[in-house]
This record gives C-alpha cells, structure tokens and sequence, in this order.
C-alpha cells in the first residue's frame, strides 16, 4: 500500500474544481447546472430529503411541485484535465450548515436572484461574503421577463462595486457561460491582486 | 485564501508537492483504515481505481465493491458516487477513505491554493470560453 500511496505524482490525472449556484428556492439554480453539464445534473442523497417535503411549498413558487434538499450537481471537462463541478446549494436557509461543507474549497460562487424576490438572495450573500469567497450576482430572466435591472438589484442589495452584478438566462447555454467567465475574471482578478501583495 | 481549501492535496496536482503533504501521507497508513474517513475528501475529490483494486476487486463486498467498481473504468468524485449509489456523502467519504489507505483507489484532490493559482484559474476562463 505504500508503493501506492506514493506513486502520486503531481500534475497526473484530472484537476477537480468546484463553483457554487446559490440563490433562493426556485431560482433556477438546478436549470443553471444543467445547461451547462456535460452530464444531466444529478442529486446526491440527503437523510432530511423526506422530512423536508412540504416546508417550501411558497404560494409564489407554484410552477415548482417538487423539492430536494440534497445538492443537485454537474459536470463540465474544461480541458484535458480541468474537471469542473458545479454544484447548487440546498435552497433552504434551515440546511445553511450543509453549505460548509459544500463550499469548502470552491473556487468561487454565483448567487441567482430572482428579481421579483431579491431578499430571498440575502442569506447566499451574507454567506459568501462572511467567507470571503469570490462571487457575482447573476439575476435569472424568467420567461423572458425582467422585474428589475441588474442595477436595481445592486442597489436593493447593496452590492459593492467589485461584485459584478449580471443578467443571466438559467435556461441557455451561452448566458450561463457568460456568468461562469465573470464569476471566474472576479476570482482571476483577486488572485493577481493577492500574487502583487504577497 | 489558501484556508479555502484546508488541506495539501494528495496529488499535489498543480501546486507542486508541500512538504506536509508526505507527513499527511503516512499518517493515512499508519492508521490502516482503522480511522474512518482519515483521507479529507472533498464532494469533488475524484476516485480511480489503482492496479492493485483493480487485482483485489472480486473480493471487495457491499459498498467497498460498488465504489471500486464504479471508480473502474471512470474517474469520479465523491458526489457521483453518492448520486449513482444513492448513499450519502458522508458514507461514500468513509469507505473511499478506507480504498484509499487499502491502495484500492487513488484520490485527485482540489488543487491546494487553487483560488491564489493565476495559471489554473486562466486555463478555466480559456477552457469555459472553448465549451
């Protein structure tokens, strides 16, 4: 067992990374996985799924029958070895502490906002911003419609000007990249900032 | 940021080797499995079956063999494990742990320091931009 414990050598085999969707129940954070994934977003198993059932049946979110508490994830080879994991976040506040170990180690953080319920983002910022993890504010289109520019938002959620705040489409492939580069130019930005200092 | 990601990972991957790394190593060893879950995964550490699991393979039983089988002929991560299994996280943390000290699987862990890693962080704008 030793022979095999060392023989790992560095820059061998796929580099796993991992970015986090947050955002409220119903924003659209398991929509914006799977356009994305090379595979359909999975779910992994949690013991409180069945117990769960039913507490976040919100009168407003009536298009959304069916909720998890478990993570929904995807998948994405970046290049020959970067593997990216994207994972959403459960959507309910009460499972805040599967979020440690979630975003333990992420690179960085997109929080989706649903315009017409901008404080239901609230706990996903405070969050990342108590952990000093890189993220953008993405405000999902719902069919098209958008209650509030993205400026609206920045301005509800007083958002300082190094997060990007951007308008995102869950359901499209090219939107939801161009809300990963922003998420990843921020967390770019922030790590040549940090190379300067050090 | 380098606490993001509390611990060197195995493979070194694009950091290079930390000195700890090797000392972390050997206590996995030392421990031969009896300490449950000693090898810190994370959700996306990624499992592959090594020549040796893949010898010892037949033996395996119950979730140990479901795991190394699925780590077989794909890498996987600990997430997928849990999905396509059904078993929690946190049980597939365990046992892979356990694979890894028995030198059934080899870990691919996050790159230590990867939010400072300007290098990697490039090849992921290059890389999404290219999807």
């Amino acid at each position: 067992m030793h022979s095999e414990l060392q023989s790992r050598t560095p820059g061998r085999g796929p580099v796993p990374v991992k970015i986090v969707v947050a955002g409220g129940f119903g924003v659209g954070k398991t929509t914006f996985v799977g356009a994305i994934s090379d595979i359909a977003p999975l779910t992994t198993e949690a013991a409180m799924t069945m117990a769960a059932a039913g507490i976040d049946d919100r009168g407003h979110v009536s298009t959304k029958t069916t909720t998890t508490v478990a993570m929904d994830f995807g998948r994405v080879a970046v290049d020959s070895s970067i593997v990216l994991y994207i994972f959403g976040t459960p959507g309910q506040e009460r499972f805040g502490f599967m979020w440690n170990d979630l975003v333990k180690g992420a690179l960085g953080a997109v929080v989706l906002v649903d315009s017409r319920r901008i404080e239901d983002s609230f706990p996903a910022l405070d969050y990342f911003e108590h952990r000093g993890l890189a993220f953008v504010v993405a405000v999902n289109t719902f069919d098209g419609e958008v209650f509030h520019t993205t400026e609206e938002v920045r301005e509800a959620l007083a958002i300082g000007p190094h997060v990007p705040v951007v308008a995102t489409d869950a359901r499209n492939r090219e939107a939801v990249k161009t809300t990963l580069l922003s998420l990843l130019e921020v967390t770019l930005q922030q790590a040549k900032a940090r190379v300067v200092r050090a | 940021m380098a606490e993001q990601n509390g611990y060197p990972g195995l493979n070194g991957s694009t950091n290079g080797t930390q000195p700890a790394e090797a000392a972390l190593v050997r206590s996995y060893i030392m421990s031969s499995g009896r300490a449950t879950g000693s090898v810190p995964l994370d959700i996306e550490s990624m499992l592959q079956l090594t020549w040796k699991g893949g010898r010892e393979l037949a033996r395996l039983q119950f979730e140990r063999a479901s795991i190394a089988s699925l780590c077989k002929d794909e890498i996987l991560s600990v997430a997928e494990l849990s999905a396509r299994l059904h078993l929690p996280i946190g049980v597939i943390r365990v046992i892979a742990s356990d694979l890894i000290v028995d030198g059934f699987l080899e870990a691919y862990l996050p790159s230590f320091g990867m939010a400072d890693d300007v290098d990697l962080i490039s090849r992921l704008i290059e890389g999404v931009r290219a999807l």
